[in-house]
């Protein structure tokens, strides 16, 4: 499988009154052809805007201040906004948080659909109309919905419009953000469901950002663990559901109930997560971590990649490793 | 005392706030001490008419020979009251009516919003000139009255939307847990918490006060003893001033309205700011 | 079509209701202020006549001292049009001057309404779209400052400068004085010269309001959901600006343009002054000069009428332009 999307050390950053916030510090990740990949943290830890920075949506005054993003072998971060506009929708589509106005309220949807279509190619005229039905169709909506305004759809139908627009130029890259997270359980199954077989049909990959863990690990992957602004693991969800690594995504997964495990009480992670302007000194994770050692406190912990994936750790790093073992060894004797 | 200043000073959020902060000193000063400044005393006939500015006339004088200077300063008094206690009056009706209509909900808030709804349509200057040419004799103190009675509209509202959101949030249900009466939780509890959206709203409902009495004094529902910006404004229109040149006469009276309430809305803005900077919302 | 008979039913009861608080209060005000509402209204001295006099008052029940009678009467006699006689015009029936002076008013306030709302519109949007710019903080200082200047002392001074120093329109008045003479291309250029200035006068000092509510609104709608998702379809900025945003931002503005319409013919009133413009403002404050009582009381109804009619246009026109309403 080889690579659609490529980051690398991204970092975004902006200015507050009271200092320069990294959101997003040396991030790092990619996504194979065909392959939904989960990016996963809790708010605030930098995810949404790693997708804003890889879509080039950023608002004023955060911005790209260093690495790459390479898709389809092209280089993002170095094209001027009009050759980025010119690849808006047609490679890269967005649904936003099914929570806010993803919808122009005063705009019939198929208005919506139709200039997302004309806008990249002016000269569909009556044909753009036929397309936003078949996009219809393909979402499971009827077809005379077209005409009605977004107040008069329910959430769960204003989000499949959503996801068929996204669909509209059979982009390569559909990048999701919390699409079904103010729906209710049921629909949100449904739209779920209707996005895994629109990816099987269609093959596009998909960047799936939630801080639902159970739902990510459900339909990705790949998982990418996020912590204040900080890539801390990457692996497969087998590998994450098995034998997660990093501290942090132990913690994680104790945060949730296990749907069919037996009952175990929730353990979650106490502290807080840190001042993204004056982070700790070491691995930022520290501070809450029950497992940290000397280094953590000092060292930033890099990303490094094994055969079980990304992990900045260093508990994973040969020294840690090796450390562990000693101290086992003292503990032994 | 060096400290309480601090204090008051840095209570006037931004550069805005400061400089609105400054012009009201300016106005406040002279509204308070003008009697010792003026040159002349008030409504003094005897000089030349239309003498343009001098030494001994900085403003010139009018077609009545009076001293605009002097004029401008008493004038100032006059203005500076109104718009202070006739946007006190109007402060307390529409917090009263927003807070009780916020907090009490049901047909109390339902009918209260009718009202407002519907003599917000009605021209309010209409309604005031109707009320004061039917006054047996117009004084500063029935102009206050009637200014500060009709212009309690919009804050009503405002205080009414910021009530809502407040009476959602926890203190005032831990209050109400408590068993403190309706109220105390009205006054003592929700009235402090919006204590910003009040301190904006006055100051813009003392603009408007003091834009209202120019207005009604410039169509000679003022009081006829008394000097005021918009008297002085009024007499210079009706004497042609224009005709003779005599922007000394048009100039300062405009200015002044113009500054006064420019530095109130200068506080009132920059207070709006911070307030919704703290709060990190734009419900206002 | 996308009126529902609700929203209809609801607006004009509103629009009526309004209407019988507003005649009430003419009815009232003046009987609370004044103790003898009949020397108000029909004055034998102003009206030069005892019989005059006396056969206004039996029109108006004056001389039956019951509260209810002189109520009934009065709403008997404004729904035949009859608003009494004016004193400084006699013989000439309130309802008479109104009629002559309103549509110079109603002319002037809506053309200059209209304009400075777009004026104001596009100014605020340009603002709003990079906010803190230079543009954006210059136009919202001066959009104080303008805030908080009378109306009458803009027009003064547009008088001074236009007229008098510079002589590019006419001291005052609405026509001019062989306006009779004209042809009818030469009686609307008259009548355009005159109006510009007053029109210019109420542009300006309404304009601060319009650009403060259209900024405030488009920041709002700027920050929605919906305009991050135009950008990222590869809208074009023209269209994210005007189809997305904008009419967004217009929208909730529109009622508040039509409320605002009573603060400026409350402006128009002291405007029309300096200009010495035929209008109701004119006429009211000769009203007020000559104490022609009936002529006041006519005129704060014929400003209320006027202003309840336009907001009940504006709220049938709503509907049309803004989809979610009339469902609502």
């Amino acid at each position: 499988m080889s690579d659609l999307l490529q980051v690398r050390h991204l970092s975004i950053e902006y200015a507050s009154p009271r200092g320069i916030v990294k959101a997003v510090d040396d991030v790092t990740f990619s996504i194979g052809k065909g392959e939904i990949f989960g990016l996963a943290g809790e708010s605030g830890c930098g995810k949404s805007t790693t997708a804003f920075g890889i879509s080039r949506l950023l608002r004023h005054p955060a911005q790209i201040s260093g690495g790459s993003v390479v898709l389809d072998g092209q280089e993002l971060t170095t094209l001027s906004n009009d050759e980025f506009d010119k690849l808006r929708w047609s490679k890269i589509s967005i649904v936003l948080q099914s929570a806010m106005n993803n919808l122009n309220p005063v705009l019939k949807i198929s208005n919506q659909l139709i200039d997302a279509i004309l806008a990249h190619d002016p000269s569909m005229g009556k044909e753009a109309r036929q397309r936003a039905e078949q996009l219809m169709k393909l979402v499971d909506l009827p077809v005379d919905r077209l005409d009605s305004y977004p107040h008069e759809l329910s959430g769960g139908m204003r989000q499949r419009v959503v996801i068929a627009m996204a669909l509209a130029l059979r982009p390569s890259l559909v990048i999701m953000d919390e699409p079904t997270t103010a729906l209710d359980v049921v629909v949100q199954n449904g739209i779920i469901r209707k996005i895994v077989e629109l990816q099987k049909e269609f093959g596009f990959s998909i960047l799936f950002i939630t801080h639902d863990l159970p739902l990510m690990l459900e339909m990705c992957g790949r998982i990418g663990i996020m912590y204040a602004g900080k890539l801390v693991e990457v692996a497969s969800r087998e590998q994450i559901l098995q034998k997660p690594r990093h501290p942090y995504t132990q913690g994680l997964l104790n945060s949730f109930p296990s749907l069919s495990g037996p009952k175990q009480r929730l353990s979650g992670i106490p502290g807080h997560t840190p001042d993204l302007i004056r982070p700790p000194a070491g691995c930022r994770f520290c501070p809450r971590c029950s497992q940290a050692i000397q280094e953590c406190q000092t060292l930033p912990p890099p990303l490094v990649e094994d055969a079980g994936g990304q992990i900045a750790c260093h508990l994973y790093s040969e020294e840690g490793i090796a450390r562990e073992q000693a101290s086992a060894a003292c503990e032994r004797s | 005392m060096k400290k309480m200043l601090k204090a008051c000073w840095n209570a006037f959020p931004g550069v805005k706030g400061k400089l609105g902060l400054v012009i009201l000193l300016f106005f406040t000063v002279i509204a308070l001490f003008g009697t010792w400044v003026a040159p002349y005393p008030k409504n003094f006939i005897g000089f030349d008419s239309w003498l343009p500015p001098s030494v001994s006339h900085w403003l010139g004088t009018d077609s009545y020979g009076q001293d605009v200077l002097s004029q401008m300063i008493y004038g100032t008094r006059t203005s500076f009251w109104v718009g202070i206690l006739a946007g006190l009056i109007t402060t307390v009706i529409g917090v009263t009516v927003g807070i009780v209509a916020g907090f009490k909900g049901g047909w109390i808030e339902e009918s209260l919003m009718r009202i407002v709804d519907l003599f917000l349509i009605i021209p309010t200057l209409a309604l005031m000139i109707i009320l004061a040419s039917f006054l047996p004799s117009m004084g500063t103190m029935s102009t206050i009255l009637i200014i500060g009675s009709l212009s309690w509209l919009y804050m009503g509202r405002s205080i009414r939307s910021q009530t809502m959101s407040e009476r959602q949030s926890g203190y005032v249900e831990a209050a109400r847990m408590v068993g403190m009466k309706d109220w105390e939780i009205m006054f003592k509890e929700i009235l402090p918490n919006i204590t910003p959206v009040i301190l904006a709203n006055l100051v813009l409902v003392t603009t408007q006060a003091v834009l209202a009495e120019a207005g009604l004094s410039f169509l000679g529902l003022g009081d006829p003893t008394n000097v005021s910006w918009g008297t002085i404004l009024a007499l210079a229109n009706a004497n042609n001033a224009v005709l003779f040149h005599a922007w000394w006469w048009i100039l300062p009276p405009g200015l002044a309205i113009a500054f006064f309430c420019f530095g109130f809305i200068l506080i009132g803005n920059g207070i709006l700011e911070k307030y919704r900077a703290n709060r990190g919302n734009a419900a206002l | 079509m996308r009126y529902n008979s609700v929203y209809l039913v609801k607006r004009i009861g509103i629009a009526l209701v309004t209407l019988y608080v507003a005649v009430t209060l003419n009815f009232l005000l003046p009987r609370l202020m004044k103790g003898d509402p009949a020397s108000a209204l029909a004055s034998e001295k102003a009206l030069g006549s005892q019989e005059v006099a006396n056969a206004l008052k039996a029109q108006f029940g004056l001389d039956n001292p019951s509260l209810w009678y002189q109520y009934a009467k009065y709403i008997k006699q404004l729904l035949h049009g009859n608003l009494g006689v004016s004193y400084a015009n006699f013989p000439s029936p309130v309802a008479d001057v109104m009629l002559k002076a309103l549509p110079w008013t109603l002319g002037t306030v809506l053309t200059a309404t209209l304009l400075s709302y777009l004026i104001g519109w596009l100014i605020g949007i340009r603002g709003a779209w990079k906010p803190g710019s230079l543009f954006d903080n210059s136009t919202l200082f001066s959009s104080f400052f303008l805030s908080s200047v009378p109306f009458f002392w803009i027009a003064i001074i547009f008088i001074m400068i236009f007229s008098f120093y510079l002589g590019w329109f006419p001291l005052g008045q609405a026509v001019d004085p062989a306006y009779d003479s004209f042809a009818w291309f030469d009686k609307a250029k008259s009548v355009l010269y005159h109006a510009f200035l007053p029109v210019f006068t109420l542009i300006i000092a309404t304009l601060a309001g319009h650009i403060l509510v259209l900024r405030n609104n488009l920041m709002r709608v700027l920050s929605e959901d919906y305009m991050l998702l135009a950008k990222a379809k590869g809208l074009r900025a023209s269209r994210r600006k005007y189809m997305y945003g904008a009419r967004n931002a217009l929208l909730p503005s529109f009622t508040g343009l039509m409320t605002s319409l009573g603060h400026v013919i409350g402006g128009a009133i002291t405007t029309e002054i300096v200009f010495s413009y035929p209008g109701v403002g004119m006429v009211t404050f000769n009203a007020i000069l000559n104490h022609d009582f009936p002529l006041i009381q006519g005129s704060f109804l014929c400003i209320a009428i006027s202003v309840i009619v336009c907001n009940l246009i504006a709220d049938l026109v709503y509907p049309l332009i803004d989809p979610r309403v009339a469902l609502n």
